[in-house]
């Protein structure tokens, strides 16, 4: 009991825990990880000082995420890298491997048991210390106490319920939960992401106070502002290669920007030429809860509309609310010019809307049943006698569109789950089209899919959109929504920051836009909508 | 994956028969312990006589042990026995006459003149009483020299239902039953009728013809209960007046009606006796009810349990609540002899669980060696009182004695 | 190609793969091998009439259940809703207060209503439907010993045992069996051959992706539980015809034995996969399970713990199955 008492006198222990302060506390070499199919980091090296705030920064997909999970011990790097933690190298089998090495991650979804009281969920992961003695609750006190005021929280009550907690004290929690787990490193997986304007001030300072005491954060987030604040280093990744380190003192945000999206335009695939025609959508002052906030745009006949803005701008959330999957609270939506309101998918549907979804697994697929039962999902819903199903036609349906998508499967009765993403994306969106929709939405509609198929999926949409079709298209590949899209829509945080014509379309350009400074910080609420919302 | 598909087949295939083989021969190594009586050498003559060549001399080994309700040659109208007590009947009995029979038998098992093959179906055996008339029957089968095929319906009659039908497809010679539901039962009777197996029950079925029944005078048991509470009143001193309080089943069972039907008769010739109903299944419910019943009623002054669940649950609210209201019983569970033993009850009225079982056995022997033998054959009640709880509990759990149960030597 | 190397492993997964996939047949064909090798009597083809006779109610709610469970849902309420199709219409035509015929209507419509409740307190309470159905089997089973007092109701019409319990078609094969058999046809068809059938296993493989595709979750799941009630209609017609009287106990261990007889067949307990022959063969396990033991005169204690045991083993075949899927 008294020896885990005295892990929480921060500065003392810390301090004792170190040989020399320039030494690098942590430091990467050669980190490569290869999926099947995908390479997400290519020979990265790093390395963090002790007590030293270390950004990690790059766009979606650019591997840092995988980083962190490498960090955190559940992905295990490929063969020929190396991990030091204080110049030993290290290898971590299991996320428990890493927090033996003191490498704590904080991560975006939080992992506290919320019935328990703030003391408890502190001390959690620290029973098998205690070796066989029951602690009383005022020893939980005495720990979750100290390490609540060291970390400058006096509010928070130990013996309170984590459930009762904001989203930001929660964190706190977390990070009062690494502290007493003597981490050296720990790590940030966006952590402002969920929390109002106050409480990152907050948070600031209690980073602060970590590299105080010595304590190394790597912090990963979007907002260029808040790296500037806080970060001593800056590493930034692309594509899954490191770009470059550089002391946050010598860059601009401007100079990070390039660092981020500084690769070739190469022409993915030009979208065909088409005649842009009518207005078919039109969408006024589009609001959604807490969530979505005045989106206005139109898309005309023949047009795709790019959806572009980081993770976490509510992109997807917006598309849910127009196809009836979210509630419409304000704002109007004109298909044709006439007034549209659809309350479920299915209303959606009926006004020839159709959603190629983000998470096909999730949304936009059933994996266990077979390719041509998928493809049918919305023909199977026509009108028939006595709901019988002429399966001999419905089967001859699949086989048109496995022919004119090329939807390469042995068998159209090949159960979907054992097909590529590729494949399952064309079966996703063959689905729809003999709707033939006036609007189609298509969430990353090239996520996980390999590049011979993505430029399918291009030539598809190019199709479409030469029938005259309106296509609305999300997507997280700056290159990619250039290329394709006639105009680009932009998000932050769920308000619309700007449509850029073509001629304006730079990467720069549209990155800047989803990353500058929220004008509205007081608007910028915690995500309690989105957590309620989670399915 | 594969290897613990292989291995987990040939484990199931391993318990298949495994389970299969144990059923067959658990009978050999349970032998009941049922008390070989002084079997008097004469009737063993007897039995040996009936083997004599001319069919019409078969005689019936048991008759010594026979005390004759009514005329021996008539059908016994149990239906209108029922009746009398209100409780609507439909049972259509072959054989003719009635008799009362001690517990032990004091004539011996009859023996069976070719191997015949009996079905037997228990309703329940997760009770002590339902494995004790399980044994029992597996041990008068041996004794009587007879194969037995054994089912447990679980209180479910469909089951028993599906079972008989086995047995008629295995062309077994006669079936002896305790029938879950007393009519659900009919469809299985009237199939043995319709197969010719003859059909001895063991308590009543209300519905379905049968060549005999073994059923305990219930009405008695009933009337036994309300003498020994009655007793127990007068000899308190005490007025006869209040009220006396009894806890039954929630809905109508035949057997519970004719008990209720005993016990309330006993109380009539007091006019200044009020009796009230109490209802509840388990324990638990008899407790919470009597619990309430001994305050609302300040003026009880006797109280009786119609069933051991009822008594164990009223004994166990009249000692929390550290009352002196006198308490009688029906059936012979070991907590209730214990009740007896330590002055909370004033005594119950009992019944062998090994007779009835043994006297069933008998009945489809000597009827199926061609003896005559009696429709209707009720089996004893015993009082129990605190003047002989001790050896009683010793002849109804053989092998047991109720200091051994107090001391938590035996459960 | 190296085929020569490859024949003999090969061969033997193939093997292996034909055990996993039929498995529920072979759990069938060792299990009917088993009893027949003990007792004989067991083949003897009134017995497996027999069987099939006693597998016809369990079947029939097993059948309903399959849509259930392919939903992803599970019905616990069925056998209480049996025993109260059994005593309410033994109670309405008792004393010839009511023709059969519209009494038999009046019991349809009350077993849809109570199946259709699970359905609406699941669906639009968003409740799990375990929860739900658990507790309606108690409040079923509660409605129809109170109705009764506990007591059984005798059926006193003529031929509504025979048509729907103890009669023979063509003096051989009991009428239950006919009947589970139609039904059988009837849910195959409806399962495989319609919108509906369609609609239960793309919502019990993935709701959202159902929903997102326009799909009427709700009413298809409301649909389900009701018609769960109508099969649990039928069954309670047989088993009351088999008893010749409306039991308020009756089906106390129906819900259980379909729904390990759904799961014998393959259907998945999370839902999407399942097929009705499946269902056939699982609860046909079952029926001959409780005849063969019954056969064996093994005790209740006995006959539970085997079924238990081929439970988990049809399990850990079903996810051997399922790891070679993938």
């Amino acid at each position: 009991m008294l020896v885990y008492v005295n892990v929480l006198e921060l500065s003392t222990y810390l301090l004792e825990d170190f040989v020399s302060m320039d030494e690098y506390v942590l430091e990467l070499r050669n980190i490569s990880k290869t999926f099947p199919g995908v390479v997400a980091l290519k020979n990265v090296s790093m390395n963090v000082k002790k007590g030293e705030v270390h950004a990690l920064l790059g766009e979606n997909g650019a591997g840092k995420s995988t980083l962190i999970k490498i960090l955190s011990g559940y992905h295990q790097p490929d063969k020929g890298g190396e991990i030091l933690i204080n110049g030993k190298p290290v290898t971590f089998k299991e996320p428990r491997d890493a927090i033996k090495s003191a490498i704590v991650t904080i991560y975006q979804e939080l992992t506290l048991c919320p019935d328990m009281t703030v003391a408890e969920n502190i001390v959690l992961d620290k029973q098998n210390e205690f070796k066989g003695f029951l602690l009383r609750q005022s020893d939980y006190q005495v720990i979750a106490d100290r390490v609540l005021s060291a970390l400058g929280q006096h509010e928070i009550d130990p013996n309170k319920s984590v459930r009762s907690l904001s989203i930001a004290q929660q964190q706190v929690v977390e990070i009062a939960k690494a502290v007493t787990s003597k981490a050296q490193i720990v790590l940030m997986d966006e952590p402002t992401s969920s929390i109002s304007q106050s409480d990152t001030n907050k948070l600031m300072d209690i980073i602060r106070n970590l590299k105080a005491n010595g304590v190394s954060v790597i912090y990963i987030s979007h907002r260029l502002h808040e790296i500037n604040g806080i970060a001593d280093r800056i590493t930034v990744l692309r594509d899954g290669e490191l770009v470059g380190t550089v002391n946050n003192a010598d860059v601009t945000e401007q100079d990070l920007i390039q660092m981020m999206v500084g690769r070739e335009l190469t022409n993915v695939y030009p979208k065909r030429d088409v005649q842009i025609g009518d207005t078919v959508l039109k969408v006024e002052n589009l609001t959604s809860g807490e969530l979505v906030k005045d989106i206005s745009f139109e898309v005309h006949k023949g047009e795709i509309l790019g959806i572009g803005g980081l993770v976490g701008s509510r992109r997807t959330e917006m598309l849910e609310a127009l196809f009836g999957l979210r509630p419409v609270t304000e704002g109007k939506i004109y298909l044709n010019d006439e007034e549209i309101h659809p309350k479920n998918p299915r209303q959606a549907i009926k006004h020839r809307i159709a959603f190629v979804t983000e998470d096909r697994k999730k949304t936009g697929l059933v994996a266990c049943l077979p390719v041509f039962e998928n493809i049918n999902m919305l023909n199977a819903q026509r009108p028939s006698f006595a709901g019988y199903l002429n399966w001999a036609q419905l089967k001859e349906i699949a086989q048109k569109h496995r022919k004119t998508l090329d939807i390469r499967v042995s068998k159209i009765e090949q159960i979907m789950g054992s097909l590529s993403g590729g494949n399952q994306q064309k079966v996703a969106l063959a689905k729809w089209l003999d709707f033939s929709p006036q609007v189609i939405i298509f969430d990353e509609p090239t996520r996980g899919i390999d590049i011979g198929a993505k430029t399918e999926i291009y030539q598809i949409m190019g199709e479409l959109a030469a029938r005259g079709t309106a296509i609305l298209m999300v997507s997280s590949e700056l290159p990619e929504l250039i290329s394709v899209a006639d105009r680009i829509l932009v998000m932050q945080e769920g308000h619309m920051k700007g449509i850029v014509e073509k001629e304006k379309m730079t990467q720069e350009y549209v990155m800047s836009l989803a990353t500058q400074k929220s004008q509205n910080p007081a608007e910028n609420s915690p995500m309690k909508g989105l957590m309620n919302d989670a399915r | 994956m594969r290897k613990i598909t292989l291995i987990a087949s040939l484990l199931l295939v391993l318990t298949l028969v495994l389970t299969a083989c144990a059923p067959t021969v658990a009978p050999t190594e349970a032998p009941v312990v049922v008390e070989e009586t002084e079997a008097p050498v004469v009737e063993e003559t007897a039995v040996e006589a009936t083997e004599a060549p001319e069919p019409e001399a078969v005689v019936n080994p048991n008759t010594a042990d026979f005390t004759f309700v009514g005329e021996p040659d008539v059908v016994f109208d149990l239906n209108k026995w029922y009746g009398d007590v209100g409780v609507e009947a439909d049972v259509t009995i072959r054989s003719a006459g009635a008799a009362r029979v001690p517990d032990v038998m004091t004539t011996a098992m009859p023996k069976a003149n070719e191997k015949y093959t009996i079905g037997f179906s228990v309703y329940y055996t997760v009770d002590e009483v339902g494995s004790m008339i399980l044994e029992s029957m597996k041990a008068a089968a041996e004794e009587a020299g007879v194969e037995l095929l054994i089912n447990d319906a679980n209180y479910d009659q469909n089951a028993q239902n599906q079972a008989i039908e086995q047995w008629i497809l295995q062309d077994v010679d006669g079936v002896i039953l305790a029938p879950c539901d007393f009519t659900g039962v009919k469809t299985a009777l009237d199939a043995l009728k319709a197969a010719g197996i003859p059909v001895v029950t063991l308590n009543a079925p209300l519905a379905g013809e049968v060549d005999s029944l073994v059923i305990g005078d219930t009405v008695e048991q009933g009337a036994i209960a309300g003498a020994l509470l009655e007793k127990a009143m007068l000899d308190s001193g005490k007025e006869m007046k209040g009220t006396v309080v009894y806890q039954t089943l929630p809905f109508v069972h035949p057997n519970a009606a004719t008990r209720a039907k005993g016990f309330v008769d006993t109380f009539t010739k007091y006019p200044d006796i009020k009796i009230v109903e109490l209802t509840g299944i388990s324990p638990e419910e008899h407790y919470t009810a009597f619990d309430g019943a001994l305050k609302a009623y300040p003026d009880m002054i006797g109280a009786w349990g119609l069933y051991s669940s009822a008594t164990i649950g009223m004994m166990n609210a009249k000692t929390a609540n550290n009352s002196e209201v006198l308490l009688s019983s029906v059936d012979q569970d070991k907590p209730i002899l214990k009740g007896i033993y330590d002055g909370i009850i004033v005594g119950t009225a009992a019944y062998s669980s090994i007779a009835p079982a043994r006297w069933c056995m008998s009945q489809m022997v000597n009827l199926l060696n061609g003896a005559p033998i009696p429709g209707v054959l009720f089996y004893a009640t015993k009082e129990i009182t605190p003047d002989n709880v001790v050896e009683m509990f010793e002849y109804y759990y053989p092998g047991k004695t109720l200091q051994d149960y107090i001391e938590g030597k035996v459960q | 190609m190296h085929a020569n190397v490859e024949t003999a492993p090969k061969s033997r997964t193939t093997f292996m793969k034909l055990l996993i996939r039929y498995r529920t047949l072979v759990i069938l064909i060792v299990l009917m091998t088993v009893f027949s090798l003990l007792r004989p009597v067991f083949i003897d083809p009134k017995n497996l009439l027999a069987i099939l006779k006693n597998m016809s109610y369990v079947l029939v709610v097993g059948l309903g259940m399959t849509f259930i469970i392919t939903l992803g849902g599970l019905d616990l309420s069925v056998g209480s809703i049996a025993a109260v199709v059994g005593v309410t219409f033994a109670m309405l035509v008792r004393g010839g207060t009511m023709a059969p015929i519209p009494a038999l209507l009046i019991v349809l419509v009350l077993s849809m209503l109570l199946g259709f409740f699970n359905g609406f307190v699941s669906v639009k309470g968003k409740i799990e439907p375990f929860l739900v159905t658990l507790a309606t089997m108690n409040i079923y089973r509660g409605l129809a010993l109170t109705l009764t007092k506990g007591k059984p109701v005798p059926i006193v019409i003529p031929h509504f045992a025979d048509i729907f319990g103890n009669g023979r078609l063509f003096g051989v094969i009991p009428t239950p069996v006919i009947i589970s058999l139609v039904i059988f046809a009837i849910s195959w068809f409806v399962y495989t051959q319609t919108k509906f059938g369609f609609f239960v296993r793309s919502i019990g493989g993935n709701q959202e992706a159902s929903r997102v595709a326009g799909i009427e979750i709700s009413k298809v799941k409301l649909a389900a539980y009701t018609m769960s009630g109508v099969y649990a209609f039928i069954s309670g017609l047989i088993l009351a015809a088999l008893m010749n009287s409306g039991l308020p106990d009756a089906g106390r261990d129906l819900a259980l034995d379909a729904i390990s007889g759904v799961i014998l067949g393959g259907t998945a307990l999370l839902g999407g996969v399942g097929t009705m022959w499946g269902t056939l063969g699982g609860c046909l396990i079952i029926a001959s399970l409780n005849n063969g033991m019954s056969l064996l005169g093994a005790q209740y204690h006995v006959q539970i713990l085997v079924k238990g045991l081929v439970i988990i083993f049809a399990v850990l075949m079903d996810n051997a199955f399922k790891s070679r899927q993938r």
